[in-house]
């Protein structure tokens, strides 16, 4: 049907069009913060998007206000310490902040600062950490020689402010033949980190290579705002104002402000 | 003893009754002003004015004693005939003789001019053959884009003739051929119009609900096109070879009182793009064409009686040929409308007219798509075919109507009944996995079938008062089958000076079928093609109107403006989810949802005419307009708030040339606020892009203004070929200066980095062609 369309235009579509580049205000500036339970510091990024990486980053003054206490974001961390994100591309500054007290679910958080174009504000609510019910603090798995997939069953439950949840496997330890345990990369079990339904139980697949091995996992709550901005992400088209709620709202500040909460840990062992 | 008297002077007063014609063609003269003076006494007159069929009754005329008759019209001579006694062996005939005007030692040939646009009927523009004639033509004269001269009128891009009519959405305003409907009376997705400039005697845009507009019934007035009635004198031969297509009609008497009207027309895109591509111009023809077919046959019965017959035919057809090139055939498609009419016209006592009407009209489409999907299998890429596009669909209208209107003294009273039958059967299956999310769709699918009657009632007056003051006044009874029965009326205050008019007047209508256009859609813009539905439930879709305006002549030159205010209630557009600027320009209607409309605005129009073989024909208009679905209030983006149109001829000897200007405010667009980043926390993220487009408020920048010039000229010749005829040679070229006006613009990712992708309106683009006449 694109080829009626494109017929019937004739005179339209393929030799009318004037490209031009993307020119809108220099001076937007980015942001992204993102505060982790049980972190004692917090972290923002700030970035011209708009802007070639060589300009000026962008000159923000902003404060987090947590329960009885209020902190500015004073210190300049590299940017690598902030991301590695290549889609960062114009100047960006990694601001950071350290905190009178570790960020807490459940206890609401609110950002305020000025840009160049005006001020910017949000208020969280940070999510209460997913519990893991199952597998327990520990679980051992009697895997077959061949190498092969292992459906992992987990059992959970989440607040309804969690609009994300990932399942993380870290710390992966596997015994080589000769005896030998070395630690390997988590993708070599399938994933490092991956995306679970929000529904009570969930069954992950994992790889093994028929060698016993050890890992941890853990659970992440990313609360709605978070979830809400990245669902938008790869849209050819501008999402129409008034935006979903991404935490922050300002004029020339746009971005997101939300909290994120991690389960405790389940280690496993595969033999 | 007054009462007495008054008796004896009606007694002894009649109706005068006639019909007025072009005396060289017999055509019938609409909007002639025939004034009938008493002059035995005092004189005392009397006034009238002829109707489209060129009918007029004149109340109130002294049925004894001598009685002068004056007939005027723009483009015509005076016609004036004194009758010892009104005549009592029936209508009067009066024959109209074009008048030339002699200019400086020169001859300007003036062709029979049905009157000024702007001032022939309240609230109505006017345009004739002699306006088509002299506004620069793009790809060939169009009877729709002359039509967008008028303030009232807009179109929402270069690309569509089909106007928006203040306000309001195209499905609104209806395209009548000869009083029936036409639906989708465009070719080439909106680019020109489907009827043939050869069969166009006037075409009349009613801009509103109220006075002419009142019989249709429908949200925005009407484009009411009437045809030619075929030549009376002669067979006549026109035609024109232009770059897209070529139209002949063949016209000519039958016996004494009849006549006839054969007219076809066709293009040659396909012909012609098939020839650059074999001779390696171009790597791949356009396999499109269009046609069409009208005829027209008119018997006069007599006086004011004659019956017309009127048929038209045509059809669209986009095929790729596998014969050329022994590869499978892509597309088969093919879409056309039918239309027939016929009105009889009768004598209703003294002071009636009695006009029937009966019409039936359809449009159908037969859509098939075919492509070549690549898949890999076991390491190899094979290649099968599959459907992307099927389906038919099925819009038809069957309308009968009746009116009678009586020429009283004191009252000119009009009733009718019509009967509607509407019906929508829409069937297209699109298979979603051939399009991303970036793909602009023309289609949704579609699988709806609605069928609907209406019976209408209908009564009107138009009451002249004292002191220069007059009122017209309607009411409405609209019978929904199933739906509701529903009221509507008009009401107008008018007010005449010796050199200018006022009036003031409200008006309320109703209209069942509603639109599966999305006007959101940039596609919307690109293809003026639509598909009607009767609604499904009550309530019916609605107009509210008010309108003042005021009107002078002096001289060469007339002024008109208008202010209005419209409510438009019940209407069913898509809900405003996301960002609709990819959405299919037809949806499916199951998903629209009730929303409301409103529009305001002041509109300018002016002409002026020297004697010097120059015109001057303008118009300016200032509008805003929104649209409610939800929660949310957005100007819709096929509106521009300012319209600017200037249209100048100037004939001298044999040669004419022309321009049209317009200047337009942006439309109205979506702005990109900032693209802005996102840190995917660790791990969790698996997509490539980790951007997010943020914009501003729906619809809430504009688009840069627009800009355009046409220019043509035109030069005409006798030939002595066939006996002896004429051609008319014309060169126009369409924005001239080659301006950059866009249409809309989308975010595309290139090489570079994302770029606005402006859609452009039309470039520079010349177009020629002769027209011929023996």
């Amino acid at each position: 049907m694109r080829a009626l369309a494109v017929a019937l235009l004739l005179l339209g579509s393929s030799a009318c069009r004037i490209t031009r580049p993307f020119d809108p205000d220099p001076d937007v500036v980015a942001l992204g913060v993102l505060l982790v339970v049980g972190e004692d510091e917090a972290r923002m990024l700030a970035t011209h998007p708009h802007r070639e990486r060589g300009e000026a980053a962008p000159k923000i003054t902003a404060e987090l206000v947590g329960p009885e206490w209020r902190v500015a974001f004073s210190d300049t961390l590299p940017l690598e310490a902030c991301t590695a994100a290549e889609e960062w591309t114009g100047p960006t500054t990694c601001l950071r902040t350290a905190l009178p007290d570790t960020i807490r679910g459940n206890v609401e958080y609110s950002l305020r600062g000025r840009a160049p174009l005006g001020s910017f504000a949000g208020k969280i609510t940070v999510p209460a950490p997913p519990d893991l019910i199952r597998p327990p603090d520990t679980l051992w798995v009697t895997i077959p020689f061949n190498p092969g997939l292992l459906g992992l069953a987990l059992r959970h439950e989440v607040g309804l402010d969690v609009g994300t949840l990932l399942v993380e496997l870290l710390d992966v330890f596997e015994t080589q033949d000769d005896g030998t345990v070395t630690e390997i990369p988590a993708e070599h079990m399938g994933f490092s980190v991956k995306s679970i339904e929000l529904r009570e139980s969930n069954v992950v697949s994992i790889r093994h290579r028929g060698r016993p091995v050890r890992f941890s996992l853990r659970l992440h709550g990313l609360g709605w705002r978070y979830t809400t901005f990245m669902r938008h992400r790869g849209r050819t088209d501008p999402l129409v104002r008034p935006w979903p709620n991404f935490g922050i709202e300002g004029e020339g500040a746009y971005g997101y402000f939300d909290g994120v909460a991690i389960s405790r840990r389940a280690h496993i062992f595969l033999e | 003893m007054t009462g007495a008297a008054l008796l004896v002077v009606a007694l002894q007063q009649a109706a005068l009754t006639g019909v007025v014609r072009d005396s060289v063609d017999l055509e019938p003269v609409a909007f002639a002003r025939v004034t009938a003076t008493s002059l035995g006494g005092k004189e005392v007159a009397v006034f009238g004015s002829t109707d489209r069929f060129g009918a007029f009754v004149v109340p109130g005329v002294s049925a004894t004693g001598r009685v002068r008759v004056e007939v005027s019209a723009l483009g015509y001579g005076m016609w004036t005939r004194v009758y010892e006694a009104l005549p009592s062996s029936g209508p009067v005939r009066v024959l109209l003789k074009p008048a030339p005007i002699g200019l400086e030692g020169l001859e300007v040939a003036v062709t029979g001019r049905a009157g000024d646009r702007a001032s022939l009927s309240r609230g109505a523009f006017v345009v004739d053959s002699a306006l088509l004639g002299t506004l620069p033509a793009i790809l060939e004269t169009d009877v729709l884009r002359a039509i967008a001269v008028s303030p009232s009128a807009s179109t929402s891009s270069d690309y569509t003739s089909v106007p928006f009519v203040r306000g309001g959405s195209s499905d609104g305003t209806p395209v009548l051929l000869d009083g029936v409907r036409l639906f989708n009376a465009v070719h080439l997705g909106g680019f020109i119009s489907a009827v043939s400039p050869e069969i166009v005697k006037r075409a009349t845009l009613l801009a509103g609900s109220g006075g002419d507009g009142f019989t249709v019934g429908s949200l925005s007035g009407a484009i009411d096109i009437v045809t030619r009635d075929g030549s009376r004198d002669r067979r006549q031969v026109t035609g024109s070879l232009g770059l897209g297509s070529s139209r002949f009609s063949v016209e000519g008497p039958v016996g004494e009182s009849a006549s006839y009207l054969l007219s076809a027309r066709r293009s040659y895109i396909d012909g012609f793009t098939l020839a650059l591509e074999r001779m390696g111009a171009i790597e791949e023809h356009l396999p499109y064409f269009f046609q069409d077919l009208h005829a027209k046959a008119t018997i006069d019965l007599g006086g004011i009686r004659r019956i017309s017959v009127t048929g038209y035919l045509n059809s669209e057809s986009l095929t790729e040929v596998d014969a050329l090139r022994g590869r499978t055939v892509e597309m088969d498609m093919a879409w056309g409308t039918a239309a027939f009419a016929v009105h009889y016209r009768a004598v209703l006592g003294a002071t009636g007219i009695l006009d029937a009407n009966l019409g039936h009209s359809r449009f159908r489409s037969d859509l098939a798509r075919i492509r070549e999907e690549h898949f890999n299998s076991t390491g190899h890429v094979r290649a099968r075919l599959d459907t992307t596009l099927f389906g038919d669909g099925l819009m038809s209208e069957t309308r009968a109507g009746l009116r009678a209107t009586w020429h009283k003294e004191r009252a000119t009273i009009t009733a009718g009944t019509q009967a509607t039958v509407s019906l929508g059967d829409h069937d297209y299956h699109v298979a979603d996995r051939y399009y991303s999310d970036n793909d602009v769709r023309p289609f949704a699918l579609l699988d709806v079938r609605e069928e609907r009657r209406r019976l209408a009632g209908y009564v009107s007056a138009e009451v002249p008062l004292r002191r220069g003051f007059s009122t017209r006044a309607g009411l409405r009874v609209d019978r929904f089958q199933g739906l509701a029965t529903d009221l509507a009326g008009f009401g107008e205050l008018s007010y005449a000076g010796s050199w200018w008019d006022a009036y003031v007047s409200a008006s309320r209508s109703h209209q069942a079928l509603t639109s599966l256009r999305n006007e959101e859609a940039l596609l919307a813009s690109f293809l003026a093609y639509d598909l009607l539905i009767p609604v499904s439930e009550a309530p019916v879709p609605r107009n509210t109107e008010f309108l003042i305006g005021w009107e002078g002549s002096r001289g060469g030159l007339l002024v008109r403006l208008d202010a209005y205010a419209r409510a438009l209630a019940n209407l069913r557009l898509p809900e405003l989810e996301s960002n609709p600027i990819r959405d299919p320009a037809l949806g499916d209607p199951s998903f629209w949802v009730m929303a409301s409309g409103a529009a305001r605005g002041i509109e300018a129009s002016w002409s002026w005419t020297v004697d010097r073989g120059v015109s001057v024909l303008g118009s300016y208009r200032w509008a805003g307009v929104s649209r409610t679905v939800g929660s949310r209030t957005y100007t819709p983006r096929f509106h521009r708030a300012h319209e600017l149109e200037l249209g100048s001829s100037w004939r001298r000897g044999g040669s004419s040339w022309s321009t049209r200007v317009s200047l337009r405010s942006g439309q109205p667009f979506t702005p990109l606020l900032g693209i802005v980043p996102f840190e995917p926390y660790p791990g969790g993220v698996e997509e490539r892009v980790n951007r997010v487009l943020l914009g501003g408020g729906y619809n809430s920048a504009r688009l840069p203004h627009y800009a355009r010039i046409d220019i043509a000229w035109r030069r005409g010749s006798e030939v002595s070929w066939f006996g002896g005829g004429s051609l008319e040679w014309y060169v126009s070229v369409a924005n001239l200066f080659n301006l950059p006006n866009v249409v809309g613009w989308l975010v595309e990712e290139t090489d570079r980095g994302k770029r606005e992708v402006h859609r452009r309106q039309l470039p520079m683009t010349p177009f020629f062609g002769v027209e011929l006449r023996f």
